[in-house]
């Protein structure tokens, strides 16, 4: 048996574990027994094991990092994407439903990018740099982590939207407090002494909890847009809330929206120094092999674009109005972008980065 | 916590609200039982709902470039693929016209483009001053002494007493907290003392942000003293490095007299090795460089290992085949055309293309040259199954096979007329066949065979065949600033989202609880960090043990703890 076939053989049984991977965790989702999390735990090792081996061999067999061809980029990114979620996420009851759809995406990948196989060859000589293996390498890691923190953020859009609606049915059963006309986040309450949309009250005091289903809001003073500007405080409406989320609907079974929101913003607080380091390495490699550090090149302009929306995700979160829904918002595009960048500017745009034709 | 309370509206702005902040700045913060500001509080302060608007602002402005940043992967751009907007133009003419009249064929160096980072840039400015300004004072304070309060309400705070005078127990836990690295502030004159630790949250959110303009600096510099263009050297020949040796030459702006430095390069071999299925291994020029009339350097330019003389750098950028072709003109027996030809790779058929222009005669010539390394003359009837734009005329074929030059063959086609080059400036490879009207003549030279002669007299003879390479040359005195701002950039950055800031207060008081307690000290140790919680809970209970350890009489002799040890 050659490497080749070897090395495609490993890739077939990874994308096996991983497809079992998240069809269990489903599973585990749905029954919440636990002999399906350790399957989908299992599965995942051998996945990622049998990835590791892939890829293991392209590196034996050529005498170069596995990123010579597109197949091989993508491979390594979703290596990368599944080592994440078996560190951060498998082992987790209340994570089940967001590891299954990160195996999901993580076999979607997979298949993509089997369909761009090419047989592994030597480096063409600009490729032959260790400043460019450093570049990619680091290219790899970030966007594999960026796309991961991308999937949590589009989870905790759904969990949010859904803890929103059971806010509003809450609010609107109390008797204290009338009912918000149309949208939730109609609701204001007060925290020390500041009106604040509901959703940035329950943001800032960490309600939610992790894996919980219940809303504590003991200090929170829930009104209605009918209050006066002048007297923000009406004398009815302050009433302490508690709320029950069911575990319920896919939103239910998520993990908490405090919880989602704290593991993207770690995955992507990890990711973009990472991402920053891949740019400037790239950067150093493009002065040595083309003589210029920055040319705008279609695939440098969109990792410009990546980069900064991620920095500007980074700075929302700390800004009052831009943290939760917007700032998640922002890291699904970014990354959607960077799954646009991996494939669409490799293929379709030509390029110094184009796989095509370059 | 008091600073909230103030609420303006963001939209109106609070008259005096400098010297109210001032004031609060002036009088807050020394306060024992006070919290220390982060850093949105603190822009608040100083720059009330101003600063915070700011930050806003420059979320939407930094969006704003990064929406614009999308379009030139959408739309070609004339400095990265001119030839993408070439066939834009021609296939939506109307749509093409609308975009190139707003600068989207070129974004980059679009008037609304750079007036989207000028503003970012100044917005930028307005935001790090006040913070700059802040974060200095905050170093400076943290090391004066509190006014005397209660202790504030913390997530993390323990009370102990230990057998041991307030002054003893100072001492001890100065030192403890300073071999921890806490930054000390002094204690006011009832032993109330603050510490602080993770000052580089801050301080690396600045440096990361500041160092944007060092970057904006570097690249200014390349703008203004920097230049690049293309030297083609063929082995054997020299090139000088000057302006009118450069070809597609982009100058500095300023100060270009003084931006070159004249010394020459010689290129004495070229080598490239193949693969087996045709693709290049490896492309190694030797070169030399020669300066005063002195060989200073001699050198392997390949890929990735640029030569750099002089701040000048020379990078291999690619490679073909020059051809000495000379052109005699029997009627005066004069030589008109004693040149290298440089034929560059990616012609029809496989072939390599180069241009002859002979303008000394009347009336002009110019040949159209196809060249094969390993060529095969075909018969007229051969050439005719060939239905390419080169009509049935060209009787040369590449062999397939590696492309080395076993069998080299030079054809070309002859015209006569006015070539236009008293007209402008044309380029090299340039042959203005529009103007010149229908090819006269073909015809078939190899370095062995003898001159070919054109039926209108002219002979053209093809002596010998070498390697010519392009090397990209430029000149960048920014790349050096632009690098410091990688740097700084990076230094900056890991900090500021990894370090937590903390505080920890500390009270340390005589033991009053009753007539035993002679000698004996109450010490409540309190801490709060703003990030990473979880994390310091634990360093908090560490630091506690090791203060309890220190204090903890010493078994044999309890009279006589040692304060210095660790």
């Amino acid at each position: 048996m050659s490497a080749a076939t070897l090395s495609k053989l490993a890739v077939l049984v990874a994308w096996f574990g991983y497809a079992t991977a998240a069809t269990t965790a489903l599973m585990a989702a749905l029954t919440k027994k636990p002999k399906w999390l350790a399957t989908a735990f299992w599965s995942a090792v051998v996945g990622v094991s049998a990835h590791v081996i892939g890829l293991l061999t392209i590196v034996l067999d050529n005498g170069r990092a596995p990123w010579g061809t597109l197949y091989e980029w993508v491979m390594s990114a979703s290596l990368v994407i599944a080592l994440a979620a078996l560190v951060l996420i498998v082992r987790r009851q209340d994570f089940a439903v967001l590891t299954s759809v990160v195996f999901g995406v993580v076999v979607v990948l997979m298949m993509a990018g089997a369909s761009q196989y090419q047989e592994p060859d030597a480096l063409q000589p600009a490729l032959q740099s260790t400043w460019l293996t450093f570049h990619v390498a680091l290219a790899i890691v970030g966007s594999g982590l960026l796309l991961f923190g991308g999937i949590v953020s589009a989870l905790y859009l759904v969990r949010h939207r859904w803890e929103d609606r059971c806010l509003a049915s809450a609010i609107g059963e109390s008797p204290s407090a009338p009912p918000p006309e149309g949208n939730p986040s109609a609701a204001e309450v007060f925290v020390d002494d500041e009106v604040v949309p509901l959703r940035d009250a329950a943001d800032d005091l960490g309600v939610g909890g992790t894996g919980t289903a219940t809303l504590v809001a003991p200090s929170v003073k829930v009104s209605t847009r009918g209050g006066t500007a002048t007297d923000p405080r009406p004398s009815t409406g302050m009433t302490d809330k508690q709320v029950e989320f069911p575990r319920r609907g896919l939103g239910g079974r998520l993990p908490s929206s405090t919880s989602l929101d704290g593991l993207a913003r770690k995955v992507f607080t990890f990711a973009f120094p990472i991402y920053t380091l891949a740019i400037f390495a790239g950067a150093v490699w493009g002065e040595q092999a083309w003589g210029r550090y920055w040319a705008w090149d279609p695939k440098e302009t969109t990792s410009f674009v990546i980069w900064g929306l991620f920095a500007v995700y980074l700075h929302a979160r700390a800004t009052r109005g831009w943290k939760g829904t917007r700032a998640a918002w922002l890291g699904v595009i970014g990354a959607v972008t960077v799954v646009f960048n991996s494939f669409f500017v490799n293929l379709v745009i030509a390029g110094l980065h184009s796989y095509a034709g370059g | 916590m008091t600073e909230v309370t103030q609420r303006s509206r963001p939209g109106r702005p609070r008259a005096g609200n400098e010297r109210n902040d001032q004031d609060a700045e002036r009088d807050s913060g020394l306060d024992f039982s006070d919290l220390p500001p982060t850093p949105m509080r603190a822009m608040q302060k100083l720059g009330g709902w101003r600063a915070l608007r700011s930050m806003r602002t420059a979320i939407w402005l930094l969006l704003t470039l990064v929406a614009a940043t999308i379009l030139p992967t959408l739309i070609p751009q004339e400095v990265a693929n001119p030839r993408g907007v070439m066939d834009w133009k021609e296939k939506w003419p109307e749509m093409s016209g609308v975009l190139d009249r707003l600068g989207l064929f070129d974004v980059f160096s679009a008037p609304w483009y750079t007036a989207i980072y000028v503003a970012l840039l100044l917005v930028l400015v307005l935001c790090l001053v006040p913070r700059t300004r802040a974060y200095l004072r905050q170093l400076r304070r943290s090391v004066r002494e509190p006014g005397s309060g209660t202790m504030p309400e913390l997530p993390h705070q323990v009370e102990w007493s230990v057998a041991l005078p307030p002054d003893e127990v100072q001492k001890t836990a100065k030192a403890t907290l300073r071999r921890r690295r806490w930054r000390l502030g002094r204690s006011n004159e009832i032993g109330q003392r603050v510490a602080e630790k993770g000052a580089w949250r801050e301080g690396g959110s600045l440096l990361f942000h500041w160092s944007f303009f060092v970057l904006m600096a570097g690249l200014f510099a390349t703008a203004m003293f920097g230049w690049k263009g293309y030297a083609v050297v063929v082995e054997g020949e020299r090139w000088i490095e000057n302006p009118i040796s450069l070809v597609q030459y982009d100058p500095p702006a300023f100060f270009e007299e003084s931006a070159h430095r004249g010394f020459a390069v010689e290129l004495d071999s070229f080598d490239v090795r193949f693969r087996e299925n045709g693709s290049a291994a490896d492309f190694v020029a030797d070169v030399n460089v020669v300066d005063g009339g002195e060989r200073v350097i001699e050198q392997e330019v390949r890929v990735n290992y640029p030569l750099d003389y002089r701040g000048v750098k020379l990078y291999l950028h690619s490679f073909g085949w020059a051809a000495r072709v000379s052109v005699v003109d029997p009627v005066t027996g004069d030589t008109v055309f004693d040149d290298w030809v440089t034929l560059e790779p990616g012609g029809p058929r496989n072939l390599h293309t180069g241009v002859v222009k002979v303008p000394s005669i009347r009336p002009q010539a110019g040949l159209e040259v196809y060249f094969a390394p390993a060529g095969v003359v075909l018969t007229r009837e051969q050439a005719a199954s060939f239905e390419d734009e080169l009509g049935p005329n060209v009787l040369l074929a590449q062999r397939p096979g590696p492309p080395t030059a076993d069998a080299p063959v030079l054809f070309f086609r002859e015209y006569r007329g006015n070539l236009g080059i008293d007209e402008g400036p044309q380029p090299a490879g340039f042959l203005d066949k529009a103007r010149l009207g229908k090819p006269v003549d073909v015809g078939v030279v190899t370095p062995e065979g003898k001159p070919f002669a054109l039926e209108d007299g002219l002979e053209v003879t093809f002596s010998e065949l070498r390697r010519y390479s392009r090397f990209q040359v430029k000149r960048d005195p920014g790349l050096g600033l632009v690098s410091v701002a990688a740097v700084l950039l990076l230094v900056g950055l890991v900090p500021s989202l990894y370090v937590s800031r903390r505080r920890i207060w500390l009270w340390i008081r005589p033991d009053e609880s009753g007539s035993a307690a002679e000698g004996r000290s109450v010490i409540t140790f309190g801490g709060l960090a703003f990030q990473r919680k979880g994390a310091f809970s634990a360093e908090f209970e560490d630091l506690e043990r090791r203060l309890k350890d220190r204090l903890a009489p010493a078994p044999d002799d309890a009279t006589e703890p040692n304060p210095e040890d660790t």
